[in-house]
């Protein structure tokens, strides 16, 4: 456990800097979005001479409506460094492991020659991911209200269509992505994520342990990963034909399972490679 | 002691080791010796068990390789095994972090030995430091048994005669000492047993006094006979 908490310490600290970089640039750009949608709506109410009177504001609220939080959240500058973050992370799924192996160093000799078992190394590289996951999560939902209330601040009153931070997870959809509304859907979603994970390191292992032949057996493997997520419609359309159809509830639960299982197997498989196969 | 029992190895379809035997003992400088490509570094890393065998048994004083024995023994290949960001001092505090029987006073003498500063960059290293640095990684772990993968591969001959000298010192003690050369004059005074590896197979293994002292050969003239013939 010891050993466990510092392989976890030491992955962190070995992204920490980069990932610093990285939220201050989420951080910017949120913020320039922010300026360009305000500007942008206040040019066009300009133009409008809305503040002349109370029927031109009103006429220019009818034509463009109020300026809420949600065209910001919809601004390209402000989802984009989200889509930048989450591809970096499944990125990263890759880089955690390689860097490792190639370089003017090959650090993968000492990894595997700690007093350790490979599995906690295994276990300490997925346990960054989650860790880099949510703590960006964490950084956004603080950014959230800061920018919002910002953006209340620069916003006329009387233009300004006021949404709270709640409001907004429930009418975006990359927001409703992130973070689920209800806690089953929390986990569900993150579950999700982690049979991701650990799928790929599944890829990677079997990579690391095959070569080239390791690739095609990896595609494989997901694409029978793929298959077994498929069952639940698989029976609802086949087996029970086009008048059958699951409860949500039911189909979840399938999921629930497919996904634990999947999780499972690739931990076993990845164990077993570790021992068996894989080589420096 | 360090048995390496029928072990087989391939990469794809060659055969890297093919049914390989030889024993390696506590306090005794055990060399295998071949050209580039026999299976010496996979042999090294097989026994460390970072590169599954095919076939075969390894066993560390009667017990089979895992990962609590990386207490017990440790492996200096000819790469870097730390992270280039590091420092040699932060390299150092690795050690100390995951490793028990790291000794920090063992490790001071060697940076000391070695004229390695703390501060230095690993990245930043010439090959000649950088090797002198792997040694300190190795060495400064209280293990009974040491393997050497090259230790004198590309370096300059002022490190090279330096990390010979720590052979004949107190560095060695009473460990067993695998190392790997295909450049057998820095070493082959120290060396008491070899094992001379050829396309993955053994071809002979030897006691070097016994050779000295029965035949009046040198290890060169074994070797000359051997992959000569």
């Amino acid at each position: 456990m010891n050993r466990y908490i510092k392989l976890v310490n030491f992955e962190v600290n070995r992204f920490f800097k980069l990932y610093i970089g990285l939220l201050i640039i989420v951080a910017i750009s949120q913020f320039v979005s922010l300026f360009l949608v305000k500007s942008k709506y206040m040019q066009a109410a300009n133009d409008a001479n809305y503040a002349s009177s109370m029927k031109a504001t009103e006429r220019f609220i009818s034509s463009s409506g109020l300026l809420t939080f949600n065209q910001v959240a919809n601004h390209l500058l402000f989802i984009g460094p989200i889509v930048i973050c989450i591809a970096l992370m499944m990125f990263y799924v890759f880089i955690i492991w390689y860097r490792d192996y190639f370089g003017k160093n090959t650090f993968i000799y000492r990894l595997f020659m700690l007093p350790t078992s490979r599995m906690t190394i295994y276990f300490s590289k997925a346990t960054t991911i989650l860790i880099m996951v949510l703590s960006l999560l964490a950084f956004q939902l603080i950014l959230l209200p800061i920018e919002i209330n910002v953006f209340q601040q620069i916003v006329p009153s009387e233009l300004l269509g006021k949404m709270s931070t709640i409001d907004l997870f429930m009418n975006s959809n990359i927001f409703t992505m992130i973070l689920p509304s209800n806690f089953m859907d929390f986990i569900f979603r993150y579950l999700i994520g982690m049979g991701l994970v650990f799928t790929l390191f599944t890829f990677i292992l079997l990579e690391r342990s095959y070569r080239w032949k390791g690739i095609i057996f990896g595609i494989l493997y997901v694409i029978a990963i793929a298959g077994l997520l498929l069952i639940p419609a698989f029976i609802e359309s086949y087996l029970f034909g086009e008048d059958f159809s699951f409860y949500p509830s039911e189909v979840f639960y399938m999921e629930l399972g497919l996904f634990t299982i999947i999780i499972t197997v690739s931990i076993l498989f990845s164990k077993y490679l570790l021992k068996n196969k894989v080589s420096v | 002691m360090i048995q390496v029992k029928n072990v087989s190895k391939k990469y794809g379809r060659k055969n890297v080791l093919r049914d390989i035997s030889f024993t390696a003992n506590k306090g005794e400088i055990t060399c295998l010796i071949g050209i580039n490509g026999v299976g010496k570094s996979t042999t090294m890393k097989a026994i460390m068990g970072i590169t599954p065998i095919d076939c075969g048994e390894i066993l560390i004083d009667d017990k089979k390789m895992n990962h609590t024995m990386y207490e017990n023994i440790t492996f200096i290949p000819d790469t870097l095994t730390m992270l280039p960001s590091f420092t040699v001092g932060e390299a150092m505090q690795f050690m100390k972090d995951f490793y028990v029987n790291w000794n920090p006073e063992r490790a001071k003498e060697l940076l000391g030995f070695f004229r390695l500063k703390e501060d230095e960059k690993l990245g930043e290293l010439s090959k000649g430091n950088a090797a002198k640095a792997n040694l300190l990684f190795g060495l400064g772990l209280d293990v009974d048994y040491v393997l050497m993968d090259e230790p004198f591969s590309g370096i300059d001959m002022f490190s090279r005669e330096q990390i010979a000298k720590v052979f004949t010192s107190h560095l060695i003690e009473d460990r067993g000492v695998i190392i790997t050369t295909h450049e057998i004059s820095d070493i082959e005074h120290l060396i008491d047993k070899v094992v001379l590896l050829d396309n993955g197979e053994i071809l002979k293994e030897f006691y070097t006094e016994e050779i000295r002292l029965e035949e009046g050969k040198s290890v060169m003239d074994v070797m000359r006979e051997v992959y000569q013939s």
